[in-house]
């Protein structure tokens, strides 16, 4: 996307932080909007574009429960996105490094997770 | 483009999606309605339909994933009665409860979960859910039973909680109650109770409610109806800006003010207070540290280990030692029954802050998994972190992150802001209890609700509660067996009798009350006011309490109803909803106002701390104080301590088994 | 893509940075000297800043009053150290305020602003009503309006008043100032100033304290203060001092800030007091002065000063405390003034801060009435001195480190509470020295071409629109670093802590605006993110807990005089920050 110079501004009120508690990704997401049905604070809306996934519209009610992402038919079309201000870290025993979910250079995956 | 804001900046307007239906009316009859589609509500449904009523069960989301164990749960308490590996008795372990908070407590629900919750859980798994370690994950274990591959939790001499992988409990019970025929009333919120001739402390005969997408009018007939919803959650913090992210329970109001509003009595209200450290904790990431990191080994900034002891200060080293009793103790009390019986935090132990202050541990301290037998980590991470409510993703996120419970220790919060909201500075635990994890302090959660009898039936006729609606209600288990009780007597009770006749003049009323806000295109929407009751509500309603602050509390309240009638706004079914719930909120925390202000002790017991009244639990302040609303004036009662009787005797005339 | 930004190049000898109330007397003495002089202003010079709603009092030592009483200048000093500073003041500046803050009123009064009253017992007819001293030391005055007046005189003057832009860089070459970059807050589009002399007047870091309530806004002093000069100043590698002193989130802050001024000097003299639920007197209303005594009486100054420490000490309750006894609400209470009182006390409220509005709403919607209704309020337990005792360090002529550079008010360390008059006659004087320095220099250095090109690429980068952040997120995760890990509880390992955690945060976000009101939201939170980073170095340094002004470290539970009775000063040198103790001398 270009710098919003070439392209008309509309004004909006401000998007109530966070802005973003849950993203959905277009090549994974079928449009099915079993998401929209079974979300606990109902935070999502269709999409007026059919087969496009849901609008986050009332992001700041999110509970971060994760049904949408638990009840979704497909894999990887939903993430959790924790905000900013509350993300917990921890600490490597070896090397006394923190790290936490979203960090810019993170660690690999843990391969073996416990089940 | 998938959100708003993107469609907002290319001038796409978007139109609300579902058609509008404001005051259309909309007539469902059943033998028993449920209000509330969680954990309670679907037992409820269930067990009323294998008596053979026609139940129809309405939820405020939806019914699959709705309520606060709708993300899952990770541990199944009270398993007693009926558990072969349990050696307890149901009576012990209930009396010893109740006896912990010397009879400030639900003795009714505690009981009857006691002797059902073992059963229930075998049902459940029937319907579908996963609570055997099938896979042999854990064989060899402690905590396992090797014949029943059950796994046990905290208490591992006397196995009365088991770790469940709670993900599968919601779904199964959605269809459950579809394959019994229950007629499901998804997005739509009760908002009120119809009683006979319209009028209050009648008998109820059904309800009215809201459809939050279409705000299309719903009236419920019904011989029975059980009131399964959930707590205020916000009346002490609103959900704005990050706050949604603290909640354990989903962020909506309680219904069961609408009871109120028919006249019904409620206790223990003035137990429902603020806690200190509400805010501190992001629960999303953690997991309760009370239960779900229950024997976690802590350690400080510098490694140094903080000693978990047990309540005569005894070192407990290993985790078999922190999952035994003492010695002494026959078993072990579930984290919130405090005693100095059963109390983890032994008298004279330092708060992390002296701790701190006097230089012996080093801030921020974490929960070390790597210290742990490997089998106990694997359980806390894998299983119960990856089933227990909102930690499941902590489970998905932080391992594709990198976290390995076998390398990595995870940062406590609790300690570090003792006071950041509000002026109560109280809540700091024991280092020696897996506190600094982020606990919340939920009194909430075991605080006021309506009053039961052995029918679990409320002062109102054709009136049952389950789960947080009761006082006192407890967790899972207690929700599912209070649930599956009521709904067995709602559905006896509505053998017997006839659909009542709905009054209109009670229709219309409610129509006028709830779509008050719907006239009007600007004002206060439902973030403001929320934000007003919480403010009321944590300056006049703190700790200490006492009457000059509280009738100040009251007074303030009042005029945000003025204002709330006089100039709330919300532009869409949705908002309409949340200021529905937001005017709930307001009733609520009216109740504990009253309920507050009517008990002139201070007590230990309910948490409740008054300077005008600071002797705690005089002998003539031991009772239940009930309140209740007749002819718009609140109507102050009591009921004996232990009011129940004898547990047993009682609970076998009335189980209806 | 950078070229779409439009640049407007602006030359001008001396630039003033922040149109507050230091910032527009800067720019009206600087055009005394022929000069070409220009304001950059976040916001419009009209009402912005601290004294934009109003102010209705001012400290300053009175020439024609005080030593009739016999109350020097040095008493005013010592005054301020002793009860406002514990000590730890720049005597120097705290002179040179002191002794010019009435030359400045009389200048005010040229410019239209009121301070003459016909009921006044004073010779000159003045108001005069206790402040921040032993002896009534403030002068009450009209000055709702002030910054209407100081706009009015600066624009016939000739200044050149530029609004709704937000600098973000100085400019320097060879340690000479040459300018500084700005973006538009409205018009997205950059500004590039090019100076001979530089003034900063931008003001404190209160927005980097979250509101307890979590509803924006609930704060007594202007969003605007996001310590944006501190923030430019580290990055020229200029030394800051006192960063640590900033205040903990306030757990009692909430409504009412209009009232909330703490004790009932000043705006609510005579006739506040506060009370208890049950009328019972907290702090009575504050003695006066005789002036009928004035020339025939004089004070005994240590006496006074003695008394008054004694009577500060007695009337700062700790409210948090008494709440916990159940002492509470609080109220401010005018009921046993007379009608004259109440009159005095509603004109005062009506020219301060966000007042006159309050009371107008309180006539209006609640029948309030003064005599016979208190106002309950919740007392702010810490000041905002606090933020105000941090800031550059500069001479008597308001110079930097930095040649051409000047500061002045709030943008200043080392006098806590000098306020009003600290804003105008540092103002007053780095103007003047400003212009001096700009006709003395004869080129322009130009504007650093490479500077620009960043200022242009991080811009569209944050206009890029897309996946990143929203400034308000961002704002509270720094917010909450702040609460957590250097808020009440301060101790080595969290303020380490706190400082990685705001180092990760800063490294993982990627700002995201739609439009230039956001853009410069953008800029402000990462101001603030800056601040953070240096309040929590500087905590970590100050290895003790002060009274005054107040800092507590929880490992340190001592005032340690002896070694830290001295400014702590940080600055940015080879890409690390180094400290240094300068002690009081």
């Amino acid at each position: 996307m270009n710098t919003k110079r070439d392209e008309e501004v509309y004004v909006f009120p401000n998007a109530p932080t966070p802005t973003r508690p849950v993203i959905f990704d277009p090549d994974h997401c079928n449009g099915c909007n079993k998401c929209v049905s079974v979300c606990i604070m109902d935070i999502l809306l269709p999409n007026p574009e059919k087969g496009k996934p849901p609008l986050v519209v009332f992001p700041d009610e999110c509970w971060y429960d994760a049904c949408c992402e638990l009840h979704c038919p497909e894999s990887n079309a939903i993430r959790l996105n924790y905000p900013l201000m509350w993300k917990v870290p921890w600490k490597r025993k070896e090397t006394g490094d923190y790290h936490w979910v979203g960090e810019k250079n993170p660690l690999p995956p843990n391969p073996k997770p416990p089940v | 483009m998938d959100s708003l804001a993107e469609y907002a900046n290319a001038g796409v307007t978007v139109k609300w999606p579902y058609p509008i239906r404001y005051g259309e009316e909309k007539e469902v009859t059943g033998d028993v309605l449920v209000l509330g589609g969680g954990i309670a509500g679907c037992w409820a449904a269930i067990s009323a339909a294998k008596k053979g009523a026609n139940v129809v069960l309405v939820e405020r989301a939806a019914t699959i994933a709705s309520g606060s164990g709708g993300p899952g749960c990770d541990h199944w308490s009270l398993a007693i009665t009926g558990n072969p590996a349990c050696p307890l008795t149901a009576e012990e372990v209930s009396e010893a409860i109740i006896d912990s908070l010397e009879g400030h407590y639900n003795g009714i629900s505690t009981y009857l979960t006691a002797r059902e919750s073992y059963d229930t859980l075998l049902e459940l798994e029937k319907m579908g859910a996963k609570i055997r370690d099938t896979e042999d994950e854990f064989k060899g274990a402690a905590f396992r039973d090797e014949e029943t591959k059950l796994l046990y939790a905290y208490d591992y001499t006397n196995k009365f909680t088991v770790r469940v992988w709670g993900n599968t409990f919601k779904p199964a019970l959605y269809k459950e109650c579809k394959r019994l025929g229950v007629s499901i009333q998804d997005r739509v919120m009760a908002t009120g109770l119809l009683t006979e001739g319209g009028n209050e402390g009648n008998r109820v005969i059904g309800a009215m409610g809201v459809n939050v997408r279409t705000g299309e009018f719903m009236v419920f007939k019904a011989k029975a109806t059980v009131m399964c919803t959930a707590r205020s959650t916000r009346v002490w913090y609103s959900p704005t800006e990050e706050t949604g992210l603290y909640y354990l329970s989903p962020p909506t109001a309680g219904g069961s003010t609408m009871a109120w509003r028919a006249g019904a009595e409620f206790t223990m209200m003035e137990k429902t207070h603020q806690a200190g450290t509400m805010i501190v904790g992001p629960c999303h990431g953690a997991a309760h540290p009370g239960n779900t990191w229950f024997p976690a080994t802590m350690v400080d900034a510098k490694g140094k280990e903080i000693p978990y002891v047990d309540r005569d200060n005894n070192v407990l080293k290993t985790v078999g030692e922190r999952n035994r009793p003492s010695p002494g103790q026959k078993f072990m009390l579930p984290d919130h029954y405090r005693t100095d019986e059963y109390d983890f935090i032994p008298p004279g132990t330092m708060t992390i802050e002296e701790m701190v202050e006097k230089g012996e541990y080093t801030l921020p301290l974490f929960a070390d998994l790597t210290r742990m037998p490997e089998e106990e980590r694997r359980v806390i991470f894998g299983l119960m972190v990856g089933q227990e409510s909102k930690s499941r993703s902590t489970y998905k996120y932080y391992t594709e992150a990198g976290f390995d419970p076998e390398k990595d220790m995870l940062q406590g919060f609790q300690f570090i802001a003792p006071y950041a909201y509000g002026i109560t500075g109280v809540g700091r635990r024991s280092p020696t209890y897996a506190s600094a994890l982020g606990s919340r302090n939920v009194r909430t959660a075991y605080g006021g609700g309506l009053v039961v009898d052995w029918d679990l039936r409320t002062s109102l006729d054709g009136l049952y509660a389950a789960g947080w609606s009761i006082f006192s209600g407890g967790a899972h288990p207690e929700a599912a067996c209070t649930g599956k009780y009521a709904g067995r007597h709602a559905a006896e009770f509505a053998t017997g009798i006839s659909q009542g006749d709905v009054d209109r003049k009670q229709v219309e009323n409610e129509m006028r009350r709830i779509y008050g806000s719907t006239k009007r295109n600007e004002g206060i929407d439902w973030k403001e006011l929320n934000h007003g009751i919480n403010k009321v509500m944590q300056v006049y309603c703190g700790e200490p309490k006492g009457d000059e602050l509280m009738k100040l509390g009251l007074d303030l309240l009042e005029d945000l109803k003025w204002e709330t009638d006089t100039r709330s706004f919300s532009t869409d079914p949705h908002k309409l909803s949340r200021m529905i719930e937001t005017m709930e909120i307001l009733t609520t925390a009216e109740m504990i106002l009253h309920a507050s202000m009517a008990r002139k002790a201070s007590s230990k017991y309910l948490g409740f701390k008054r300077w005008d009244y600071p002797t705690m639990d005089p002998e003539e302040w031991r009772k239940f104080i009930t309140i209740k609303q007749e002819a718009g004036q609140v109507k102050l009662g009591e009921l004996p301590l232990r009011y129940w009787g004898d547990l047993a005797e009682n609970y076998e005339a009335h189980c209806l088994l | 893509m950078n070229s779409q930004i439009k640049v407007v190049p602006i030359e001008t000898d001396v630039l003033i940075i922040g149109g507050g109330l230091a910032g527009c007397m800067a720019a009206i003495k600087a055009r005394e000297y022929g000069v070409r002089v220009t304001i950059a202003e976040k916001a419009n010079t009209v009402s912005s800043g601290c004294a934009g709603s109003g102010i209705d009092h001012m400290w300053a030592y009175l020439p024609t009053i005080h030593p009739e009483i016999g109350w020097s200048i040095e008493d005013l000093v010592e005054d301020h150290s002793e009860g406002m500073s514990g000590g730890l003041v720049d005597k120097d500046l705290l002179y040179f305020v002191a002794s010019q803050a009435f030359d400045r009123v009389l200048d005010l009064e040229k410019f239209g602003i009121n301070f003459r009253y016909k009921d006044s017992k004073l010779p000159d007819g003045f108001r005069v009503v206790p402040q921040f001293h032993s002896v009534p030391d403030a002068l009450n005055f009209d000055g709702r309006y002030i910054k209407k007046y100081l706009t009015k005189e600066t624009k016939k003057r000739g200044v050149t008043i530029v609004n709704r832009v937000m600098i973000t860089d100085l400019l320097t070459t060879d340690g000479q100032v040459s300018g500084a970059l700005g973006i538009g807050t409205r018009d997205e589009e950059i500004y590039s100033f090019s100076a001979k002399s530089v003034v900063f007047c931008t003001g404190r870091v209160g927005r980097l304290s979250k509101a307890v309530t979590g509803v924006w806004g609930n704060s007594s002093s202007p969003l605007t203060e996001t310590g944006d000069g501190r923030a430019m100043a580290l990055r020229a590698g200029l030394p800051l001092i006192n960063m640590e002193f900033f205040p903990p989130p306030n757990p009692f802050a909430m409504g009412n800030c209009e009232v909330n001024l703490g004790a009932p000097r000043n705006t609510l003299f005579p006739a506040g007091s506060i009370t208890g639920p049950n009328g019972e007197v907290i702090v009575p209303r504050t003695e006066f002065y005789d002036w009928d005594k004035l020339g025939r009486e004089k004070v005994d100054p240590a006496e006074t000063r003695k008394r008054w420490l004694a009577e500060r000490r007695k009337a700062k309750p700790q409210y948090a405390k008494l709440h916990k006894e159940g002492k509470s609400p609080f109220y401010l209470d005018l009921t046993d003034a007379t009608d004259e009182e109440v009159e005095y006390v509603e004109w005062s409220i009506s020219n301060e801060g966000r007042g006159y509005r309050f009371l107008e709403y309180m006539k209006k919607h609640e029948d309030f009435n003064f005599r016979r209704d208190k106002i309950e309020f919740t007392p702010t337990t810490r000041g905002m001195a606090s933020t105000a005792s941090s800031g550059l360090m500069v001479n008597l002529d308001m110079e930097t480190g930095i040649g051409g550079l000047f500061a002045a008010g709030d943008d200043v360390g080392g006098v806590p509470w000098k306020s009003a008059p600290g804003a105008v006659t540092m103002g007053w004087r780095a103007g003047e020295m400003a212009a001096n320095r700009a006709s003395t220099q004869k080129e322009f250095l130009g504007v650093d071409g490479e500077r620009l090109e960043a200022l242009k690429a991080l811009c569209t980068e944050m206009l890029q629109g897309g996946r990143g952040h929203h400034w308000r997120e961002v704002e509270l995760a720094v917010q909450n670093v702040m609460d957590y890990y250097c808020g009440d509880v301060r101790t080595g390992s969290l303020l380490s802590r706190g400082i990685e955690r705001l180092g990760h945060i800063k490294a993982e976000v990627s700002y995201n605006a739609t439009n230039a009101h956001e853009l410069m939201r953008c800029m402000e939170v990462r101001s603030l993110a800056e601040n953070a980073d240096l309040i929590m170095r500087s905590s970590l340094e100050r290895k003790e807990t002060r009274k005054l002004p107040s800092f507590v470290r929880t490992d340190f539970p001592e005032q340690d005089d002896l070694n830290w009775l001295a400014f702590l000063s940080v600055r940015l040198q080879d890409g690390r920050l180094r400290f240094e103790r300068l002690p009081i001398t």
